[in-house]
């Protein structure tokens, strides 16, 4: 099962990327959060008990209040089971390559895509090799 | 008859003997007009070789000697012949006084033949005349004619005294009238003597006699008077020469003297062997040694040198006598008088006057010199011309006044400290920069300095004196505050402490300047306050522009992901589908404008990178991003025979390569042959040239003048925004490069980008 996780403060964005979403993906499972502390706890719980026949797909918007997207990779990465099928993908509408660049820092973090994500984007993430 | 005989004799032999006297003389008188005193010095002068060498005296000899020897052998066989005459005869009487000249005429004869003149001239003077008058007169008292004798007695000693001439003329005359009397009055009353005869020829004779011994006598004392006369003379002129001698030798001793006393001096005191060995060494300086009375004894050759007197000119006068310039008013020639009136050391500077009048300024040093009872015997002067030396001291000073000036005008505040004294001295302008008044703080100046150091930099004023003081630094620049005096508001002053050494490292003084910087720092102050304040807003504005960028596009973003849903949607209304289409490149083209701002802010936000930028790398991702967007046949060609890596900005060339490779794409020519953009780049004279060419819709002439302004679209093909040249540009003079455009409308473009070719390092 492709489990979906979309960290965004912007509902509007994560309602738009659930819609995308489904129309590759139908089945997928898709779990919203608009807030770092929420993703947090939410990924925190993830790593604990997780099924291990899903794949995991989490975006994380760059621009959030409070703590932002950079800083919530900071916090779990220590969390992340390596054996555990998961894939990271920073999400953001900035157009400094410094924040591209430092997305890709984050050993985990698999791929870097500019807002909104398009039909194209998620059958090539799907089709990524975890 | 034989006194007649006899008589006749005698008068021969004397008018002969007395013509013999004359020719010497007559020979002399034509040499020498005064030959007496030569011969009177001939006695008296001790050095008579001299005077008997001298020429006129040779030949005097010479001359008289021929002639005069001619006679006396005539004289000689003449008076011999008369006295064998007598001897015949048997007057015995007669033939005796005859005889009488025969030893006579010998004796002269060999005098003159000897050469000893003034004894010849000493026999002239007891003539045989008067011994054969004197005897004729006792054997024949009645004999007159001795009276004639008489003149030619007188003429005899004229010629002592150079009167030869007249003598001669006299002779002559006397000569010629005695034959004439003889002739004829003798002859006539020889025979017939009478008694009353006898009385007159006796009275004729005594008297005739009488009259010669007085001429004689007179003559003598004349000549000894003369000779006595010259005798002073010569004895005073000998005097004189004498004292010059014996002054001379005076001088001699008198130097001696002074030689060793000076050199007792110097073998007694080591002090005055420094001194005279200065004298010696200091080649210099002129000396002059003085008696106790100040009169010139020596001068030395530097002393003539600087005045151009010689030892001869002055000796024996008193320095002042010639070398003080009248009219001259200075106090040191009263200093030199009063302490030479009390035989002290002096040392001074006077004007003083060369030979030739010009005035000079001497540095006079004036030892009196002692002997060992104490007494004044020399004053030693040691002599400077130091006119030129203070010329150049008022040349330092007139330097320094201006300085000064400079320093006053450049509000330059100056201070110096002496540690041996403790003396602080500070110039107006330092009082005035700390709001002082120098009456008020002058009593102690140091600790009203010390007051006035500002609280905090106190100790680091204190510590940085210590250093200078115990010689660990030698300049030491500073900054610190004052409070002033009268408004009580805090300064600026800009120091710079010098400390001054001597040779052997210890402080001389302390040596310092003070500026009041107040409004340069304050400016300085405000400058930086000001930059600091840039700094904060341009980061906020980063920030600004962050958010700005990510706030404004989300919900862009959100519009554009909505419209690809609703484009998804199957079964939208043609018409429907049309209009999204239009508002989706609306929104497209506010995303590229924001997107250009956000360049344009950064690029002149951000500092200038320096990385390296590998050209194939660089182009070919910007390939890789325009390629989903044209057609398949157009072309993308990267001219680049080797890698090339240079030294830039990435990110801006990035912009710099999207921009021009975006607009070759942008405004392609899509009617004409396969379009195609080709990049090059090349290294050339330190710099890096990249050129972009297109065969594109191109530029027409009259809008390339304009295509780097901002907002200007040369073309209303596309969605251009106006800014991506001009950011390009802005960016491109940002890295210290050149952006320039050759292009032909509806040909194609080349834009070429110049850049440093920048070292990895550098």
């Amino acid at each position: 099962l492709n489990r979906f996780v979309l960290i965004d403060d912007d509902e509007l964005i994560n309602y738009i990327h659930r819609q995308v979403i489904y129309s590759v993906a139908p089945d997928a499972d898709i779990v919203e959060k608009t807030s770092s502390s929420e993703a947090f706890e939410y990924l925190k719980v993830l790593s604990s008990n997780k099924n291990p026949d899903d794949r995991y797909f989490i975006f994380i918007d760059i621009n959030m209040p409070e703590v932002n997207g950079f800083e919530l990779l900071e916090k779990i990465g220590p969390m992340i089971p390596q054996e555990k099928a998961c894939a990271f993908f920073v999400v953001s509408s900035s157009l400094f390559s410094s924040d591209r660049e430092k997305a890709f820092s984050f050993p985990f973090v698999s791929g870097y895509r500019e807002k909104p994500l398009s039909k194209q984007d998620i059958r090539e993430i799907l089709q990524q090799p975890m | 008859v034989h006194i007649f005989q006899l008589n006749q004799a005698q008068f021969v032999i004397c008018t002969f003997y007395s013509a013999g006297s004359l020719v010497p003389s007559q020979t002399q008188a034509s040499i020498s007009m005064s030959p007496f005193l030569k011969k009177v010095e001939k006695i008296l002068t001790p050095k008579r070789d001299a005077l008997e060498n001298t020429p006129e005296l040779d030949i005097l000899v010479a001359k008289g000697n021929s002639l005069h020897v001619l006679l006396l052998i005539l004289l000689f066989f003449y008076a011999f012949a008369f006295t064998i005459i007598n001897y015949v005869q048997g007057n015995t009487l007669d033939m005796l006084l005859t005889a009488i000249p025969l030893p006579v005429v010998i004796f002269e004869y060999i005098i003159y033949k000897r050469g000893y003149p003034i004894l010849s001239k000493v026999l002239n003077m007891f003539h045989v005349t008067t011994i054969v008058g004197l005897l004729s007169m006792i054997h024949s008292p009645s004999n007159g004619v001795l009276a004639f004798y008489i003149p030619i007695l007188v003429g005899t000693q004229l010629t002592f005294f150079g009167k030869e001439r007249i003598y001669a003329h006299v002779l002559t005359v006397y000569i010629l009238l005695a034959l004439i009397f003889f002739l004829t009055i003798d002859f006539q009353f020889k025979p017939s003597l009478t008694g009353s005869k006898l009385r007159i020829d006796l009275f004729v004779n005594l008297f005739g006699a009488a009259l010669a011994t007085t001429f004689e006598i007179l003559f003598i004392l004349s000549v000894s008077n003369r000779i006595q006369e010259d005798l002073f003379e010569k004895s005073a002129q000998l005097n004189i020469r004498n004292k010059e001698l014996t002054a001379a030798l005076g001088e001699n001793q008198k130097q001696t003297n002074l030689i060793s006393e000076q050199l007792k001096i110097i073998q007694e005191s080591q002090e005055d062997l420094a001194k005279l060995s200065m004298i010696a060494t200091k080649a210099k300086s002129g000396v002059i040694i003085t008696d106790a009375w100040g009169r010139v004894e020596w001068i030395n050759e530097a002393f003539s040198k600087i005045t151009q007197f010689e030892l001869s000119e002055v000796k024996g006068k008193k320095p002042k006598e010639f070398l003080q310039p009248e009219g001259v008013e200075h106090p040191g020639f009263d200093l030199l008088r009063n302490r030479l009136k009390n035989q002290e050391f002096v040392e001074v500077v006077v004007p003083n006057k060369k030979k030739d009048g010009s005035i000079y300024m001497n540095q006079l040093e004036i030892n009196p010199v002692f002997n060992e009872k104490n007494e004044l015997i020399n004053f030693v002067s040691l002599q400077r011309d130091i006119t030129e030396e203070l010329n150049r001291r008022d040349e330092v000073e007139r330097t320094n006044r201006r300085f000064g000036l400079i320093i006053d005008q450049a509000s330059i505040g100056m201070w110096v400290w002496m540690p041996a004294t403790n003396e602080v001295i500070w110039n107006d302008v330092l009082i005035n920069q700390y709001g002082a008044k120098r009456s008020e703080i002058e009593h102690n100046l140091y600790q009203f300095w010390q007051d006035s150091i500002y609280t905090e930099d106190r100790e680091r004023n204190a510590n940085n004196s210590i250093r200078l003081v115990n010689g660990e630094a030698d300049l030491i620049k500073d900054l610190y505050r004052i409070i002033r005096k009268d408004t009580g508001e805090v300064r600026f002053v800009q120091t710079v402490t010098i400390a001054e050494r001597n040779k052997n490292g210890e402080l001389k003084q302390l040596l310092g300047i003070s500026q009041d910087v107040t409004n340069e720092k304050q400016l300085q102050l405000s400058l930086e306050n000001k930059n600091a304040e840039l700094i904060r807003i341009n980061s906020e504005l980063d920030s600004f522009v962050y958010s700005v960028s990510h706030d404004l596009r989300s919900p862009l973003l959100s519009i554009k992901g909505l419209l690809a849903l609703v484009f998804d949607t199957p079964n939208i209304e043609p018409q429907v589908e049309n209009y999204l289409r239009m508002a989706e490149k609306s929104i497209r083209r506010l995303d590229d404008i924001i997107k250009e701002i956000l360049e344009y802010s950064r690029n002149t936000r951000l500092e200038v990178k320096e990385e390296p930028v590998d050209f194939r790398l660089l182009v070919e991702e910007i390939y890789d991003d325009t390629r989903f967007i044209v057609e398949k046949d157009f072309c993308f060609h990267l001219k680049l025979e080797e890698p090339v890596i240079f030294i830039s900005d990435r990110s801006r060339m990035q912009t710099v390569m999207r921009n021009l490779i975006g607009n070759a794409v942008k405004y392609r020519r899509r009617q004409a042959e396969p379009s195609y953009v080709e990049c090059r780049i090349l290294r050339k004279d330190g710099t890096i040239v990249i050129e972009v060419a297109d065969n594109g819709e191109g530029i027409s002439d009259k809008n390339l003048a304009r295509i780097f302004d901002m907002f200007f679209r040369g073309s209303s093909t596309g969605s251009g925004t106006g800014l991506g040249l001009y950011i390009s540009k802005q960016i491109v003079e940002k890295l210290n490069g050149t952006i320039s455009i050759e292009s032909k409308y509806a040909q194609g473009s080349t834009f070429r980008v110049t850049i440093p070719d920048k070292k990895r390092n550098a």
